[in-house]
């Protein structure tokens, strides 16, 4: 076997070598590129964690409620159905929510955008255009449908938190695809 | 006592042949030889992907003790089968020489390796070891498949061994009479590798698998792109040893224009493109791309080639089909759109959505979503729907007509061949294994195969052979078509078919040959025996006879 292997090898010209080389800088182009995007991969797999988290924070928020307990941050805590229209009762908006969330001391701050540490953690829309939304959190608004599959659409800043609301969680992904993390509800 | 012993070993010594014979011994067709180390080699993979599978917690979790079960079923097997090896090691060549064979079986590399990947689990059932330790060492079990691969390298090398570095690597990727076994096991790798990429893009897209394997996605995506890199760069490299792409350039850029050529490039370019410029341009399209390695498989599949050719040859009428195709579409579209538009302006909106729906009922598809209201769009859809049964049929039935045709084609060049070989009135062990080769590639059975050679025989007056004959790569027969005397002594049929043969040749001799020096040569006693004189005078009467007839 040995000599043999010697054999494969005896003869060899110089446009063989430089197909060796070629060969070799393949690979570890292949080898950089796929540790790349595997890093990558790992990020959008704690970022995924990260989001678990959240979503988990955001379905105790009614047990919290229910036991009267205090919710921090207090921007974050739902009004009722029946007292979203009454004039002495504050209702807090999504904006001031989730900056609470993500702001410094809040119970997120330590998430950030993994996949673009100058991006945003969380943002509204995950756009193509806007390179540095990848890797950051997009709540969505549920609208139940009755007749068919739910009503989406981006959590916009004035939206009122009121009880029952749907939201879904989701990352924004290497190749700018919304990767479901969860669901909650006020 | 001493006969029972004796008896006991004779026993022994049956049964250790028979088990060789059965399982290991490679010099007999038809036995288990070939089963039995597909399936180690199965074992050794399956243990290797479950390697890794253990390592991903959403899977391992919840099944953990699936892997032990098939762990300990792995173990079973392997321990059998280094048992097994080690029982038959007197009745195997490699080591029937030594003064002990099974400590010469023992210390050999790959009865080594086998321990390696067994020994773990017995050391770890009798010794407090790292559990994590034990594990990493079951990655020796890859080595075991060395046995498979370290006998096709050897044959490849000494196939090859005066052979250019580039012709290696054509011959390793291409079929040519120096690829050997490697090749195949190349091929094997490669189709699996298509396999397993294909179905990683599959699972990538259902969310629930992606969201916990995303990573092993990752990984496996690499691996296969440098594989499948690797494969292309040999191909294009080996390609001016076809002598169809001579010239270091010139050849080069023909063969990487070949439609498998750019399927290749295809498999594997999205990964670069993807990782190269994902910021500069939305290339999320190109990952479906991937599942364009599906179509590598073209390349190993001679069903697929034999469409080509039949679309090939069939193309001008197959283009006369289309035409008539495209007309009625066509005219179906505008006449649609001429009486439904001012019904239904939002379904027939434009002749190009009068287009899908003439297509849609001309197919026989008939989604409904687009359907006609007016009395004269619903009587030419009563038309178009009858008329579609027919025209969309004519290419179907012109392609299988065809196909049929190609396999008849295909059959008869083989039946040719077989005259070709059957010349000598034998077939030799090489030649069966060319004709068994290219039945496989026609889907012929193995009874097919046996009536096209028995009617090949018969036709080249070979008749009444035996079926045995037909087999090849059996004791007695040489390539060269002679059968030794042994082999005949105990097939009397055989001897009389080989008689008949030497006695055509001896007619077709005295045939060619100069009679009259061929009667002086005869009758001077010196230079025959009185037996060779008598048969050569019959012969030349014979023939003397026959050119009288002819006259």
């Amino acid at each position: 076997m040995g000599k043999n292997i010697q054999s494969l090898f005896r003869g060899m010209r110089v446009s063989d070598f430089f197909f060796l080389w070629v060969l070799f800088a393949n690979l570890l182009l292949v080898a950089y590129l796929g540790i790349g995007n595997y890093q990558n991969g790992a990020k959008v797999a704690t970022s995924q964690d990260n989001g678990e988290e959240i979503v988990a924070w955001f379905s105790s928020l009614a047990a919290k409620l229910e036991a009267n307990e205090p919710i921090e941050p207090a921007a974050c805590k739902p009004t009722d159905e029946e007292n979203k229209f009454t004039k002495d009762v504050k209702v807090n908006h999504w904006k001031n929510c989730v900056e609470a969330l993500f702001a410094a001391k809040g119970p997120f701050e330590s998430y950030s955008n993994l996949l673009h540490p100058d991006g945003p953690a969380y943002s509204s829309k995950c756009n193509k255009k806007d390179l540095v939304t990848s890797g950051s959190f997009i709540f969505e608004k549920l609208t139940i449908n009755p007749a068919g599959p739910p009503g989406i659409s981006p959590m916009e800043p004035g939206e009122k938190l009121i009880s029952g609301l749907n939201i879904r969680l989701s990352l924004c992904d290497t190749g700018y695809y919304l990767v479901k993390i969860g669901e909650f509800k006020l | 006592m001493s006969l029972q012993s004796l008896s006991l070993g004779s026993l022994n010594l049956r049964i250790r042949k028979r088990v060789f014979n059965l399982f290991f011994n490679h010099r007999i067709k038809k036995n288990y030889c070939n089963q039995f180390e597909h399936f180690i080699t199965y074992m050794i993979v399956l243990n290797m992907a479950g390697l890794v599978l253990e390592h991903i917690p959403v899977i391992y979790e919840t099944r953990e003790h699936l892997f032990h079960i098939f762990d300990v079923f792995s173990l079973v097997v392997f321990s059998v089968e280094y048992a097994l090896r080690l029982y038959v090691a007197p009745e195997d060549p490699a080591f029937s020489s030594a003064k002990y064979p099974r400590l010469a079986y023992c210390k050999s590399p790959f009865a080594l390796i086998d321990l390696a990947s067994i020994l773990p689990f017995y050391l770890g059932a009798f010794f407090d070891a790292d559990l994590r330790v034990l594990r990493a060492l079951r990655l020796l079990r890859l080595f075991k498949l060395f046995r498979a691969l370290a006998p096709a390298v050897n044959e490849f090398l000494e196939l090859n061994k005066d052979k250019s570095y580039r012709y290696k690597i054509y011959a390793l990727v291409n079929e040519t009479p120096t690829s050997g076994n490697l090749h195949h096991i190349f091929d094997m790798f490669i189709v699996t590798w298509v396999i397993l990429s294909v179905l990683a893009v599959i699972f990538e897209s259902v969310h629930s698998i992606n969201y916990y394997l995303h990573s092993e996605f990752i990984i496996l995506d690499g691996i296969a792109v440098a594989i499948f890199s690797t494969e292309y760069l040999m191909r294009i490299y080996s390609s001016p040893e076809d002598p169809k792409y001579k010239g270091w350039l010139l050849g080069r850029l023909r063969s990487a224009s070949r439609p498998t050529s750019i399927i290749d490039l295809l498999a594997i370019l999205p990964f670069y493109l993807e990782a190269v410029l994902h910021h500069l341009f939305d290339l999320r399209f190109l990952r479906v791309f991937r599942l364009m390695r599906l179509l590598k498989l073209a390349r190993y599949s001679g069903a697929t080639q034999s469409l080509f050719i039949v679309i090939k040859r069939e193309w001008p009428v197959m283009k006369a089909a289309v035409f008539i195709m495209l007309l009625l579409v066509m005219l179906a579209a505008c006449l649609g759109y001429l009486f439904e538009h001012e019904a239904q302006p939002d379904k027939f909106e434009n002749i190009p959505q009068a287009i899908y729906w003439s297509v849609v009922t001309l197919a026989s598809v008939g989604y409904g979503d687009i359907s006609p209201i007016t009395p004269a769009g619903r009587a030419i859809t009563i038309v178009l729907a009858l008329l579609g049964i027919g025209i969309f049929a004519i290419p179907a039935a012109i392609l299988s007509s065809a196909l049929s045709d190609q396999l008849r084609i295909e059959r008869e060049s083989m039946m040719t061949e077989l005259y070709t070989m059957l010349e000598d009135g034998v077939i030799s062990a090489d030649e069966q294994e060319l004709i068994e080769a290219e039945a496989k590639r026609l889907h012929l059975s193995q009874g097919e195969l046996t009536r096209l050679l028995e009617k090949a025989k018969v036709e080249m007056g070979v008749d009444h052979a035996h079926e045995k004959d037909a087999k090849g790569g059996k004791p007695g027969k040489a390539n060269t078509g002679e059968m030794s005397l042994e082999f005949l002594s105990k097939h009397p049929e055989l001897a009389a078919e080989q008689l008949k043969i030497t006695i055509s040749k001896l007619q077709q001799i005295v045939s060619v040959s100069d009679r009259q020096e061929l009667s002086k040569f005869v009758e001077n006693p010196d230079n025959v025996t009185a037996l060779q004189s008598s048969l050569l005078k019959l012969l030349l009467q014979h023939d003397g006879d026959k050119s009288k007839n002819k006259v």
